[in-house]
């Protein structure tokens, strides 16, 4: 046995508890295992967060509410489903809720870019691919324009695009966590693809239109 | 590499994990492919949300990292989100005690339209009735939260593919 490997038997952290048994101490009303829990899924959940919203303080919000509705409906969770998959389900919903309340016209946000969304949009139209590729980690801007572009959509659309794209779900795993059926899904991603594709187009021919100026 | 193969690729290309012989391949057929040169540019405008492997992409991460937990453990019937259900719960009550004193001081030194109506109809039974109305919507449901409710009942097995499944 290697050595490394023997001594991280030896004085490795103690065994992590599955999340089942957490989850049987929480429904038996030692609610102090719910914070492990949750510290456990707290970066996953943000980060399915971030997709849907750039603010940082909603996020925050979001992922608290998503915790609390998560705590609120423990006891219909079953054992069948991964703990993860059941809270991202919830955190699904949490999220898309709040897009519905917080609908907006897309028309008000694919226009009026900031400088440096437009200077990405800029770049991302003119530099090669790996440029732009490295220019993206480095720059909130594009972050920003993404969600940008994304909030241009409907809810259902921009709910079905993250989770077929960013979440790389099957449709039939959206339409279960979504309770829509199979083709609803798949109409809505393909819409959802051409909007977008359309949106994307419209950024980088204002960028042409503003050049040409 | 043929545009499919190409169009396959550009997430792999985005997060870096295509092989670097990979990657030139990729980078000459852009050269000389515009459609894919051009569909490879709309993708970038989303890629940054859409298929960021890192967190540090997403910005500045939440301020607070506080988890509020319910001080007991969670029942059958709780609603969704008690903890802001709670919150207005407070202020409705709050809204309610302030219509009932109202009610209370208008019962106790009648106005002259009050005696009017009074007079005219020969009951009072609706007056306590209308300094409730204000407090109404309320107690109205959340009709977002209810249409979201049953999805997250299901009870069939989710097959997750992605780290999020743990």
């Amino acid at each position: 046995m290697p050595l490394a490997l023997a001594s991280k038997l030896r004085f490795g952290s103690p065994a992590v508890r599955p999340d089942e048994e957490l989850i049987a101490e929480v429904l038996a009303g030692q609610t102090a295992a719910y914070a492990e829990l949750a510290s456990r899924y707290r970066d996953k959940v943000e980060r399915l967060c971030r997709r849907f919203f750039a603010d940082s303080e909603i996020v925050r919000d979001l992922a608290q509410e998503s915790f609390i509705r998560a705590f609120t409906k423990l006891s219909t969770f079953r054992a069948e489903m991964p703990f993860g998959a059941w809270l991202r389900a919830v955190v699904t919903n949490v999220c898309y809720d709040e897009l519905r309340r917080r609908q907006r016209r897309p028309e008000d946000l694919v226009a009026d870019f900031s400088a440096p969304e437009y200077t990405w949009a800029q770049l991302v139209s003119e530099a090669t691919p790996e440029e732009i590729v490295s220019a993206a980690e480095q720059r909130q801007e594009a972050v920003d324009l993404a969600h940008r572009l994304l909030d241009s959509l409907r809810p259902d659309d921009k709910t079905v695009m993250i989770l077929k794209e960013a979440e790389n779900l099957s449709v039939a795993e959206i339409a279960q966590i979504l309770g829509w059926s199979e083709a609803k899904v798949k109409i809505r991603a393909f819409r959802a693809r051409q909007l977008m594709r359309k949106r994307a187009e419209q950024i980088l021919n204002t960028r042409r239109r503003r050049a040409v100026r | 590499m043929n545009c499919f193969e190409a169009r396959q690729a550009f997430v792999a290309f985005w997060q870096r994990t295509m092989p670097l012989e990979h990657r030139a391949a990729f980078g000459t057929h852009l050269q000389f492919c515009q459609r894919c040169n051009r569909s490879f540019r709309v993708f970038a405008l989303s890629a940054p949300v859409l298929h960021s492997n890192a967190d540090s992409m997403a910005g500045t991460p939440p301020r607070s990292r506080v988890i509020v937990l319910p001080l007991r453990a969670p029942r059958e019937g709780d609603s969704p989100s008690f903890a802001r259900r709670s919150w207005w719960a407070l202020s409705a009550a709050g809204a309610m005690a302030a219509a009932v004193l109202a009610a209370y001081v208008m019962a106790a030194r009648p106005s002259s339209a009050y005696v009017l109506e009074r007079t005219i109809t020969g009951d009072d039974s609706g007056i306590e009735l209308t300094s409730f109305t204000t407090g109404g919507e309320l107690f109205e449901p959340d009709t977002a939260a209810q249409d979201s409710n049953h999805l997250i009942l299901q009870e069939t097995p989710l097959t997750p593919r992605d780290d999020f499944a743990g």
